[in-house]
């Protein structure tokens, strides 16, 4: 068992590291955090929409716009003065009531201060823009002649909505996903990759350099017993991440794990003995402690880009989602969501673990191709 | 004064031999703004893909068709893409995640539509994705306010045939009614709805009040984002030969020569600042070439690449005096400059953070620098600049002064130890 040893080994040497921790746990949990708050819901349930209303008509048109935006979700303000205005805030122009009455194109100005919420923002338009459906189907089934005809036969004409819709979440599930259910997953692959990355491809570099390496294969440690203790080393560096960010993220942000955390374990099993394969290449390929650290940054910075991590992969093109299927990370994210947010079990993972143990095969024989012992 | 002129041209050759790691670190914001223009594309006006929608149509009616088909028509066809599919095989396709939402209309959806009894269509949204499925909602909600409207306007003329039919009797009389009927009821919409009266314009302004300028582009927010956060790495590089000469003995040989520890301190300074204003301008050149980048007005550019590197070369001289070792200045660097481009916009636009954190972004450099490239790229008045330029000199001068001043004293103190 003496990849055993070196593997564990290798463990003790990363805790003895005064950053270990904070590259483990407190950086990821803030980059959550930050991440969790940037992507949360558009419109957060328990946060009203801001919305300023300046009506410069005062007429019973501009009346009845104000009655129509009027909504639990949003926080309505009149203001007298368009220059007090600020986030966002609604302008009915002067004339409003008779340029509609006239049949007369009038404008609404919605007015945006730069820097605010552009979800919210948009949620603020669509509201405006139904309740300008609202109180034109209600002009157009009066048609009136005049303001005092409008007036006369407005609460007489009733609007009330035929076709309703319910929502509901699809999946196996009917849990909620939070900002956070998104952003610890994510998370979670990217700081593995780091993590293993930077110390897994780091410590075998320095190792080499000081000849350690090669003063291991001095001792009963065979060549394979080392690459093996190698590579659980690193795969084990990645388990320990996954296992803190998941529990802080279960404990601390109350996300929800899906019905199976065994098969939950398996994929970051998978994807960790990826990236253990990954750094042990990086730490064979590269001599220079510089080119290694920057090279390491690229990478997993790329993978954990298109892989979907920085960003929800909804929001990309097609052939870009098609395209994270050619990272490992890609694989992962997929896995991830849909034992979380589906309620899948193993069975629909089959693919997903098969290809994560191809790329494990694939960068192992290259590691163990470029792994040397000497330092050239 | 000419010994610190030495010792810049002492740092220089020696970054000039071993650039990787300045190239590398330059290297990084290129990449990544290469990323974000791959995956998002390098239009001004960001854009969504189309959302996949499954549509299952219970009913196969008149009204129930007509309503898928008008969801997927005109402009509309540009954001949505609809697929009409049985219930069993939506649900699976949803479940797979290949779709943003699935619609599912009831049975008996016209008669109950037809018959003036409220119809209520479900819409199962894909529970992994955030933003797409409230997209797909905000459009049927749209589509079914608007045809419920239409049967709102409509209502008289819907009775009028609803009565005949149940009558089972419709005369040449009846028909021609009906015709007028339309006919009036055409014309009293066209004068409200062809083209509608009202419209609604969104126009944004600056916190001042004045409309903002032109739009940035993904690459114009990426490129200064990143680049100001791998600037503070790049002066960290400078500043590591600090702890470096100290530990090899090279600075307390220093120290008996007649060269003065500020004259070595301030060197280290402007050296950062020069390599800083080096590398950023060249991001600059590489933005234009490679990206397209609408950098502004140069001269206002080249205002702000020296006063952000001056703040950066000083805030970082501040942390070093507070430094021992350089597996310290690794450790406190590198979570200084991550916590501090978190939150200043280097990985997220500031706007997406709640109220509480983006008061407290405005306290980092990166806010600073990024606000004033983003100003400079939407071309704004001078007089808007300026307080932003004369805020990073004037944190780059009191850092660099409180840093020489306190990295001066710890060194020395380190020395005499």
């Amino acid at each position: 068992m003496t990849f055993w040893t070196i593997a564990l080994n290798d463990l003790k040497l990363s805790f003895k590291d005064k950053m270990f921790f904070f590259w483990l746990l407190v950086f990821p949990l803030l980059f959550a955090l930050i991440f969790g708050l940037a992507f949360r819901e558009s419109v957060p349930q328990d946060q009203k929409v801001t919305l300023n209303i300046v009506d410069k008509d005062k007429s019973f048109l501009s009346k009845a716009m104000i009655d129509e935006l009027r909504d639990e979700k949003y926080a309505l303000s009149l203001l007298d003065n368009e220059a007090d205005t600020s986030v966002r805030a609604l302008i009915i122009p002067e004339n409003f009531s008779k340029a509609i009455l006239a049949g007369k194109k009038t404008e609404m100005i919605l007015r945006k201060e730069e820097g605010s919420n552009t979800e919210t923002s948009q949620a603020a338009s669509s509201h405006i823009f139904k309740a300008i459906i609202k109180i034109l189907a209600k002009i157009v089934s009066i048609n009136p002649q005049n303001e005092d005809d409008l007036v006369q036969k407005y609460d007489q004409h009733g609007f009330e909505r035929l076709i309703t819709i319910r929502t509901e979440l699809g999946g196996k599930l009917q849990a909620i996903p939070s900002g956070f259910n998104h952003s610890i997953p994510a998370i979670t692959v990217m700081f593995i990759l780091f993590t293993v990355f930077m110390y897994g491809g780091i410590s075998l570099l320095e190792e080499r350099n000081r000849g350690q390496l090669e003063r291991t294969y001095l001792s009963p440690a065979t060549f394979s017993s080392i690459i093996a203790g190698k590579w659980i080393g690193r795969l084990l560096l990645g388990l320990l991440q996954f296992v803190i960010l998941f529990a802080a993220g279960k404990f601390i942000f109350n996300i929800y794990l899906g019905n199976s955390l065994f098969s939950l374990f398996l994929v970051a099993l998978f994807l960790c003995s990826t990236a253990a394969g990954m750094s042990m290449l990086f730490g064979s390929i590269f001599r220079k402690m510089e080119v290694l650290i920057i090279f390491n940054i690229l990478v997993a910075n790329i993978l954990s880009a298109f892989g979907g991590c920085w960003w929800p992969i909804e929001i990309v093109s097609p052939a870009i989602r098609k395209l994270s299927f050619a990272f490992p990370t890609g694989w992962a994210m997929d896995a991830f969501h849909k034992l979380i947010f589906f309620g899948e079990g193993l069975d629909a993972l089959i693919p997903h673990i098969l290809i994560l143990l191809g790329f494990t095969l694939v960068f192992l024989v290259l590691a163990i191709k470029f792994f040397n012992l000497q330092r050239a | 004064m000419n010994n610190i002129v030495h010792l810049i041209k002492k740092d220089f050759k020696r970054k000039w031999k071993n650039p990787v790691v300045i190239l590398g670190f330059l290297l990084i914001p290129v990449i990544f703004t290469m990323i974000f223009g791959i995956v998002f594309g390098s239009s001004e006006e960001q854009t969504l893909p189309q959302v996949p929608i499954l549509a299952v149509d219970k009913d196969k009616s008149f009204l129930s068709q007509f309503f898928i088909t008008a969801l997927s028509q005109g402009e509309l066809k540009k954001f949505v893409s609809f697929k009409v599919v049985e219930e069993e095989e939506g649900r699976r396709l949803l479940d797979k995640g290949k779709a943003s939402a699935l619609l599912v209309i009831p049975e008996n959806f016209t008669e109950d539509v037809w018959n003036n009894r409220s119809a209520e269509i479900l819409l199962l949204k894909n529970p992994a994705e955030q933003f797409l499925p409230q997209i797909a909602e905000e459009i049927v909600d749209t589509a079914s306010l608007l045809f419920s409207a239409l049967f709102s306007v409509f209502n008289d003329e819907v009775s009028l045939i609803r009565d005949a039919i149940k009558k089972e009797s419709f005369t040449d009389g009846d028909v021609s009614s009906l015709s007028i009927q339309v006919k009036n009821r055409l014309e009293g919409i066209s004068r409200f709805v062809f083209p509608p009266v009202i419209s609604l314009k969104q126009e944004t302004i600056s916190e001042k009040g004045e409309e903002t300028g032109p739009s940035l582009s993904v690459q114009g927010y990426i490129l200064p984002a990143m680049a100001i956060m791998f600037l503070l790495f790049i002066c960290n590089i400078v500043f590591e030969d600090i702890l470096r000469e100290k530990e090899m003995g090279t600075l307390r040989r220093m120290n008996v020569s007649p060269l003065k520890l500020s004259e070595f301190i301030w060197s280290k300074t402007i050296t950062s600042a020069l390599i800083g204003m080096i590398c950023t301008s060249m991001l600059v050149v590489l933005g234009i070439a490679l990206f397209s980048i609408h950098w502004g007005n140069l001269f206002v550019i080249f205002l702000i690449i020296l006063c952000l590197n001056i703040m950066l070369a000083g805030f970082i001289s501040l942390i070093y005096s507070f430094i021992q070792t350089e597996r310290q200045a690794g450790a406190v660097l590198s979570s200084v400059i991550i916590v501090m481009s978190m939150l200043g916009g280097s990985m997220i636009p500031v706007e997406n953070f709640p109220p509480l954190v983006q008061k407290i972004s405005q306290l980092t450099l990166n806010y600073w620098g990024l606000t004033a490239f983003h100003k400079a790229m939407q071309h704004a008045p001078f007089q808007e600049m300026a307080p932003l330029l004369v805020g990073m000199l004037g944190a780059g001068i009191v850092f660099s002064v409180a840093g020489s001043f306190f990295l001066k004293r710890n060194l020395r103190k380190g020395l005499i130890r």
